[in-house]
């Protein structure tokens, strides 16, 4: 198992480097520059530029001093915010991506566990029709909408919580339940499946015919099993909050790392782009090895060597 | 990709079919999927026909505010410019069910020809066919679709798709709508690629694939004639899960403004446009957001549908 672990964290780096250099070639390959505007600059300008950030060198060398530094853990200086490095923008953007990710999640772990749980043992009830339903919603409207409608709602009209800006618990609660909608869908979903598999299983008949209490084959037994597909969720999620926080960062105007991200793909600032993609692999890549740990403690017949 | 041979024992797919009108979201999903098709393939000429509006048409008049609210003249109002909302719909689900078809069609052609291959082939070649769609996933799909369309936009718009866009009547700028879609359709066809690959791993060793090798078919023949067809219950299942996902997307991009830009429209694009003024004309987010919402909702339903009914094993559910 720790053989594994090492095994999988070393090969994080690799895999890092690759992503990086795949997002250079294709920064690379779109036509323009950063500095490419509506105006053409002067040749004299442009090639005092080009020096200046080392484009006059060739492709190559250039690609081997960018990864050098990445190698070393320095991306640059940002080509936009200029004189601000790209370690300090990604430091201090991801605390608030963060707080909204994790608070999110957890939302959407109790109320999709709960959900979901309760739909599989009662299955074709009501409770099941209409949280299935509602799940089914969350998943198909669009975040752009149910944000601005909460906020319509409960800003504009209740004057519960503030609008947008990011200060105090109230400034939180709309945009974490605005992202946290979609992954509590998806979780009750797949708790629903998970359980309703499990609950079928031989273990769970076997636990059954020891005499425990229903409570016990449900609580030590079945919710274990049934949690795998959740687990697994976990990690290509993560992948998808920078997505969906991008979207909550613009409506309820918080000055996050989703929002960073897509100005940096915008302006071309490619130490940006290649700092926060860097960034987020890994941190994916860190996830997903959890993921598959946690499936050897939920699941004692998976084994790793 | 070659056509597959018709597929032997149609009562499977009779069967399914049974099953799928057993289901009655699924068919309520269905139901509602093609009235809204319908709606969009008809919905603007009879507009256009009864009140005279179109999804460009700006009305002369210079009235200071030009948004009304719903009235029976416009069933969903009128949007910032005086445009009425109900032909804008009708028109942007003509561009988003288009981006769910053809961007599931393009992630569906690569998708299964990669998984396909990586999965026949196996060993080192899989491993690093595999390895490479980690490595893309790992790239935000918004830098790939941004990047595809900046290489491939403006003056650099390949031949073919310019010479799509004239032929359904449109200018650069629906060929820009129709680079988006392919766009979304090469950013994917990761998970279909895993989905067909794990199948036709399951797949490769049994006896007609030997029965074949054994006769001397070639390679490719083996995987398109072969083992495509046997893996296809899956790959249709994941396909209907695909539209909505991309319509979403092509939502997100548009949300974004990088996606369908005016005069065109695409129910992303009208929500959006819709946010700036929630406050004072909830029309303009309320009547495109809640129409897209109920496509996706049918879309998946469907899908879900589809899934119990082609693949049995799950029916216990």
């Amino acid at each position: 198992m720790l053989s594994y672990i090492i095994r999988r964290l070393l090969i994080i780096i690799p895999m890092a480097l690759l992503v990086v250099t795949v997002t250079w070639v294709l920064i690379r390959m779109a036509p323009g520059n950063f500095y490419s505007s509506e105006k053409k600059l002067p040749a004299a300008v442009e090639a005092n530029i080009k020096k200046k950030y080392g484009l006059d060198k060739p492709v190559i060398q250039q690609y081997g001093i960018m990864m050098w530094n990445i190698v070393r853990g320095d991306f640059g200086d940002s080509l936009k915010y200029e004189g601000q490095s790209v370690n300090e923008i990604i430091r201090r953007h991801f605390p608030y991506s963060a707080t909204i990710g994790v608070l999110a999640y957890i939302l959407a772990l109790i109320l999709g566990l709960a959900a979901g749980i309760v739909a599989a043992l009662k299955q074709n009830s009501a409770f099941d029709y209409g949280s299935m339903s509602l799940a089914m919603l969350g998943l198909s409207v669009p975040n752009f909408v149910i944000g601005p409608i909460l906020v319509l709602i409960f800003s504009l009209w209740l004057y519960i919580f503030p609008p947008a800006r990011w200060g105090g618990i109230s400034s939180i609660i709309l945009p974490v339940i605005t992202l946290g909608a979609i992954y509590a869908a998806y979780i009750a979903r797949l708790t629903r499946a998970g359980m309703l598999e499990v609950m079928r299983s031989d273990y769970i008949r076997t636990a059954r015919a020891k005499g425990l209490s229903e409570w016990k084959v449900l609580l030590k037994h079945a919710v274990r099993g049934g949690l795998i597909p959740v687990v697994s969720f976990t990690g290509p999620a993560l992948a998808a909050l920078l997505a969906g926080t991008v979207v909550v960062e613009r409506v309820f105007a918080i000055p996050g790392l989703g929002n960073i991200f897509i100005q940096s793909v915008l302006n071309r600032d490619e130490p940006l782009i290649l700092g926060i993609v860097a960034f987020l692999s890994i941190l994916i890549m860190i996830f997903n090895l959890l993921v598959d740990v946690s499936y050897a403690f939920l699941d004692p017949r998976i084994r790793y060597e | 990709m070659e056509q597959p041979e018709v597929v032997k024992g149609a009562s499977l797919w009779k069967d399914s079919w049974k099953r799928l009108l057993k289901n009655k979201l699924a068919v309520f999903g269905l139901v509602v999927v093609a009235l809204m098709t319908i709606a969009v393939i008809i919905g603007p000429a009879i507009i256009k026909w009864t009140t005279g509006y179109t999804y460009d048409f700006i009305p002369p008049d210079g009235d200071y505010i030009k948004s009304f609210p719903p009235s029976l003249q416009h069933p969903m109002g009128t949007d910032d410019s005086g445009r009425d909302i109900l032909a804008r719909v009708l028109q942007g689900g003509r561009i988003s069910l288009m981006v769910g078809v053809i961007s599931t069609i393009v992630s569906l052609i690569v998708g299964v020809s990669y998984g396909a291959t990586a999965g026949y082939l196996g060993g080192r070649i899989d491993n690093f066919m595999m390895r490479l769609v980690d490595i893309i996933y790992a790239i935000p799909y918004i830098l790939i679709v941004i990047v595809l369309l900046s290489v491939f936009g403006g003056p650099n718009t390949p031949q073919w798709i310019q010479s799509i866009s004239n032929s359904i009547g449109g200018g650069e700028g629906l060929s820009q709508i129709i680079l988006l879609f392919f766009a979304l359709g090469l950013v994917s066809w990761l998970t279909m690629a895993r989905v067909v690959r794990g199948q036709i791993l399951s797949l490769k060793n049994q006896e007609f694939v030997m029965a074949a090798r054994a006769t001397g078919v070639s390679t490719p023949s083996i995987i398109f004639r072969h083992l495509v067809p046997n893996a296809l219950g899956p790959v249709i299942v994941y396909a209907t899960l695909t539209i909505p996902s991309v319509m979403l997307s092509e939502a997100f991009l548009s949300f974004l403004g990088i996606g369908v830009q005016a005069p065109f429209a695409s129910w992303g694009s009208l929500a959006s446009d819709g946010i700036k003024n929630i406050s004072v004309f909830p029309w303009q987010l309320i009547f495109p957001g809640a129409t897209m919402a109920l496509t996706l909702f049918s879309l998946n339903f469907l899908g879900d549908g589809l899934r119990d009914a082609l693949d049995p094993q799950t029916r216990k559910f």
